[in-house]
């Protein structure tokens, strides 16, 4: 409205060297200017379909999953969660837990203490679960134990341990007697998967299950 | 205007939707925050100022402070480092185990504990090292570092996040560094004399500063020779023969940056947290 209608005015010799363009009479107008409907240009189109697109990447890539605690440089919780501080044997006793608690709290309890009317011994405190080095205790989970055996000066019968050589994988006998040394009460050094192996390769032709007094003979390197 | 209702629709739906997700979504998401208990130390993070800090942050607005200073410390992101926290009894193992592992100087490193013996892993590495360092008594542990240019220039230890600012208001994030970042200027240990000092006569304590001095927030007299100073007067060497003490606004504003400490270990954002020295450890230690 402002500006001044360039073909109209006098004053702008250029505007009217354009002869072509006839001046236009102002009619009469009835009704308000309209605009009549037309197609979006397909650029236009596919660019803001890409800028939709990149908005949203945008939102996945930096947006913390939409989690008001995930902040600076973290991609999600997740992330955040993985980063509390643990030290590796805190962690192969976390998986230790699990397998125990699948596997062992059947006979040992959960507390660990066992039955001692069924035979099953105690492992807190046991001088068995202890033992500096855990080799001795590493083929009792592998090949089972049968036989009478001496736990805290108290001897337990009947009952018989069944191996886990088939079930368990060398780092799952490491986690759970990692488990079995730091939980209630216990504190003895982690049990570490290549020390599995290669007892699980000494002991590979072992029938049977270990007898305490077999287990007893078995040198122990301190 | 046939197309009115087409357009208000489109202009609605843009301007709302970015209403929605620019002011809404962030309300709704962090605009409770409560103050929180650490779980390291039992403390309740962030603690409330003191008057006088609290009136310091008015100070500190009212001086344009934030025109040069920001407060928020940025970070790239995380790596592992392994250490060894505790060497244990048996070091000829221990050493054997770490010259495999390619880790030179063994044997001195084991004498150091808590020492750190390789960095810049990934979680993975650096747990794989650490169970292979855990045996007997021996103990490696998987620390956290904090990696960006701010934690490098040593203005914090981690990335600041919207806990911290719980307190402040306006927050005062500043976007220009012309000076230091002051996120975590009350863990810097900066005696109180000296930061009033700073104020006065930032070229004094500092010879490079490029800040201005605010003598302003300072009253000056003129001393006798013999007379007392004020017990909170300025070292004379700042300006001989004159008297220097700080205004109420100069000891706000001192109060105020010694609070500012964005240092503690959230959930959102971890602090590197190295293995300490242990008794157990000296005790445990076998004589070489």
């Amino acid at each position: 409205m402002k500006k001044p209608n360039k073909q109209n005015s006098p004053q702008q010799p250029k505007s009217s060297s354009s002869s072509k363009a006839a001046p236009v009479a102002v009619k009469e107008v009835g009704n308000e200017p309209t605009v009549a409907r037309a197609s979006m240009p397909v650029l236009l189109i596919a660019l803001l379909v890409a800028l939709v697109y990149w908005g949203n990447m945008y939102v996945v890539e930096y947006g913390g999953e939409l989690d008001a605690r995930v902040q600076g440089p973290y991609r999600n919780w997740k992330e955040l969660e993985s980063l509390k501080p643990q030290d590796a044997s805190a962690k192969l006793a976390a998986q230790g837990a699990k397998i125990y608690n699948q596997y062992c709290s059947g006979c040992h309890m959960g507390d660990g203490n066992g039955n001692v009317s069924s035979g099953f011994p105690p492992l807190p405190g046991s001088e068995w679960v202890l033992e500096k080095d855990p080799s001795r205790i590493i083929r009792i989970v592998l090949n089972g134990l049968g036989g009478p055996i001496t736990v805290k000066g108290k001897e337990y019968g009947q009952a018989q341990m069944l191996p886990w050589r088939d079930a368990l994988k060398d780092d799952d006998v490491a986690a759970v007697l990692t488990y079995v040394r730091n939980a209630w009460g216990n504190k003895a050094a982690a049990v570490d998967a290549a020390l599995v192996k290669q007892i699980r390769d000494q002991t590979a032709d072992k029938g049977g299950a270990w007898t305490a007094e077999e287990l007893l003979k078995v040198p122990l390197k301190n | 205007m046939n197309n009115g209702l087409l357009l208000f629709f489109g202009i609605f739906l843009s301007l709302g939707g970015s209403f929605w997700a620019l002011l809404l979504a962030p309300q709704v998401q962090i605009g409770r925050a409560q103050p929180v208990v650490l779980e390291a130390t039992g403390e309740t993070y962030p603690a409330p100022r003191s008057g006088m800090a609290q009136q310091g942050a008015d100070i500190y607005r009212a001086q344009g402070c934030v025109e040069c200073h920001s407060q928020q410390v940025r970070q790239s992101g995380v790596n592992f480092e392994v250490w060894l926290a505790d060497s244990g009894n048996a070091w000829p193992q221990l050493a054997a185990a770490m010259n495999q592992l390619k880790i030179a100087d063994a044997d001195k490193l084991i004498t150091q504990v808590p020492v750190k013996l390789v960095g810049g892993l990934s979680m993975l590495e650096a747990t794989g090292i650490a169970s292979q360092l855990t045996n007997g008594e021996a103990k490696a542990q998987v620390v956290l570092a904090t990696l960006g240019s701010d934690i490098r220039r040593g203005w914090g230890k981690r990335a600041t996040v919207s806990q911290d600012y719980l307190y402040d208001y306006p927050v005062q994030l500043g976007s220009l560094r012309v000076g230091p970042d002051l996120a975590n200027y009350g863990t810097r240990a900066v005696p109180v004399a000296l930061a009033l000092q700073h104020l006065y006569s930032p070229q004094s304590t500092m010879p490079k500063s490029m800040m201005p001095p605010y003598r302003y927030l300072f009253n000056k007299r003129p001393v006798v020779d013999g007379e007392k100073r004020a017990a909170n007067a300025l070292p004379a060497t700042v300006e001989p023969g004159y008297e220097i003490t700080p205004k109420p606004e100069a000891e706000a504003l001192v109060a105020y940056l010694m609070s500012l400490n964005a240092s503690a270990p959230l959930v959102e954002a971890p602090v590197p947290m190295p293995p300490v020295k242990s008794a157990t450890a000296v005790l445990a230690a076998p004589v070489p």
